[in-house]
């Protein structure tokens, strides 16, 4: 949005379809940002089923699943307790490396795996709910068909 | 919506609220303007008719519903004949009715003409468009002097849909009156969490709330130094990355234009009603709004060019994290508030409107 051009107005239909189509053509390996995604439809929004999406743990794995940031920490300052935390960072660091690494992969497909089990089991649930509503909708049918065949033959006997 | 236009029309005449309650016992009030009736509907089964309906509207969106399912459902309205001995008496120069369910037998209207003594004007108040295909509701707008619509998107359904009665829509455009003195203070305590936007969730306190929908917390997440204010119906708070706090204010318009006036945006989570009443009054406080798609605030937001909104949880995110632009949020304020402002700030024009359309030309107040 930073080059919006001088005095001319902005067309609040303009940047809801841009913000749409970037949505739609956003590709990642993990869901845009780690956030829940706008794949419920009306139903299932509406019902009374809690989304497994919006669980607070699946957020929180999302937001805490990369500890890349914490190995970085080696700390600061020139104490001799501070030099020394240092280098043990690193000793450890570079014994442990390609165990920290699996791990982190581990933890990101671990994410991956639960975060698409989420948005199954939503979807699942989302077609359950709407076939029971076709079912209702279809007796209700029935029922309309068989109150209007009623009321005609009474309007023939009558 | 029915005080404002009461109130409007009683500079001018004398008027008298007729309130259709479900169950109640009939009674009377008398206000310092205009005095109220409460006159009870028997027999009304909403959460019947609220399932009936989303049953019939998974296949065409309900709007192929056969005939005898029609009568069912408009038997689950319930019906008031006090009502409709009320409507028929007469003796009033013009009848507003206000929303869409009129619960009576409604050839006591009489027929559109000059036969007719009084003037009938019908607001539909739609917050579902679809309603349109009911045959009370197009009983109503065929009967009517005047249809007045709250926003563009109703004025374009209904002219899509009665295409013959197009001359008689009028916009309404409801004035709010709006203290902008009581705003220039915040809220206690939410200075202290710096920016923040608003999440109104439930307003007023008894209004329609969903069970779910973009958490506090995961709408928080997005915003990076950015606090969160919601408003709940009782319970209002305010967070940011480390602390929560309980607001202990009383859930009134007045604290919530406190809380608008000085957020960055006004998130609406609620299911979308008639009037979308809290964009307006966000627009006119120069904060930009994010409402439902397919709702009158939206309505709004997209004429003023004043707000951004969604279809779902991800664009609702997405969304507010575009308003975190500051030239685009700028922007969106000064038009969401020049429109709001113009269209929906100016009680006089709003007096002469609704008096113009009522009673047909300027009148004046008996007794």
């Amino acid at each position: 949005m930073a080059d919006l051009p001088g005095d001319v107005r902005v067309d609040a239909r303009v940047i809801v379809d841009h913000i749409r189509s970037l949505g739609g053509t956003t590709s990642s390996a993990y869901p845009r940002t780690w956030l829940p995604q706008g794949t419920f439809d009306e139903l299932l929004e509406r019902s009374d089923r809690e989304p497994i999406h919006f669980h607070p743990s699946i957020h929180h794995l999302h937001q805490h699943w990369d500890r890349g940031p914490a190995r970085q920490l080696a700390g600061s300052g020139w104490s001799p307790k501070a030099i020394g935390r240092r280098l043990l960072s690193r000793v450890v660091g570079a014994a442990l490396d390609r165990y920290f690494t699996e791990e982190q992969e581990f933890r990101a497909a671990l994410a991956q795996a639960i975060d698409a089990i989420a948005y199954r089991v939503d979807e699942i649930a989302s077609a359950d709910e709407r076939s029971i509503v076709d079912l209702v909708r279809n007796d209700l049918l029935d029922l309309a068909r068989y109150v209007d065949e009623r009321v005609d033959e009474r309007g023939r006997a009558g | 919506m029915t005080r404002l236009v009461a109130g409007a029309l009683a500079r001018a005449a004398d008027v008298e609220i007729v309130h259709l309650v479900a169950e109640s016992p009939r009674s009377t009030a008398a206000d310092s303007v205009f005095s109220v009736e409460r006159v009870p509907v028997e027999g009304t089964r909403p959460l019947a008719a609220g399932v009936l309906r989303a049953a019939l509207g998974t296949h065409d969106g309900g709007r192929s519903i056969p005939e005898s399912l029609r009568g069912v459902l408009e038997d689950y309205e319930g019906s008031s004949a006090e009502a409709a001995a009320l409507v028929g008496a007469g003796d009033a120069d013009a009848l507003v009715l206000a929303g869409h369910h009129q619960p009576y037998d409604l050839g006591v209207l009489g027929t559109p003409g000059p036969g007719r003594v009084r003037r009938v004007v019908f607001l539909p108040m739609l917050s579902d468009p679809r309603r349109l295909a009911d045959r009370r509701v197009a009983r109503l707008v065929e009967v009517a002097d005047v249809i007045g619509t709250l926003h563009p998107g109703e004025r374009r359904a209904i002219a899509e849909a009665f295409p013959q009665r197009s001359d008689a829509i009028v916009a309404v455009d409801l004035a709010l009156n709006l203290n902008r003195g009581a705003t220039t203070q915040g809220l206690f305590g939410v200075g202290w969490f710096g920016r923040f936007v608003v999440a109104i969730r439930r307003f007023p306190a008894d209004g329609g709330r969903f069970s779910r929908s973009v958490t506090h917390e995961i709408l928080r997440s997005v915003l990076p130094h950015v606090s969160v204010a919601e408003v709940d119906g009782l319970r209002w708070r305010i967070t940011d990355t480390d602390n929560t706090v309980e607001l202990p204010v009383n859930p009134t318009r007045i604290n919530l234009w406190r809380l608008m006036a000085h957020a960055l945006v006004t998130v609406d989570l609620r299911p979308p009603g008639p009037l979308g009443r809290e964009a307006i009054e966000s627009m006119m406080l120069g904060t930009p709004v994010v409402v439902p798609d397919q709702s009158a605030a939206m309505e709004h937001a997209a004429a003023a060019g004043g707000g951004l909104w969604y279809r779902n949880a991800g664009e609702l995110l997405d969304a507010v994290s575009a308003l975190m632009d500051g030239q685009l949020r700028y922007r969106m304020s000064a038009q969401g508030r020049d429109y709001a402002t113009a269209t929906h700030g100016r009680m006089d024009d709003f007096v002469s409107r609704m008096t113009s359309v009522v009673l047909g030309e300027p009148a004046r107040r008996t007794g």
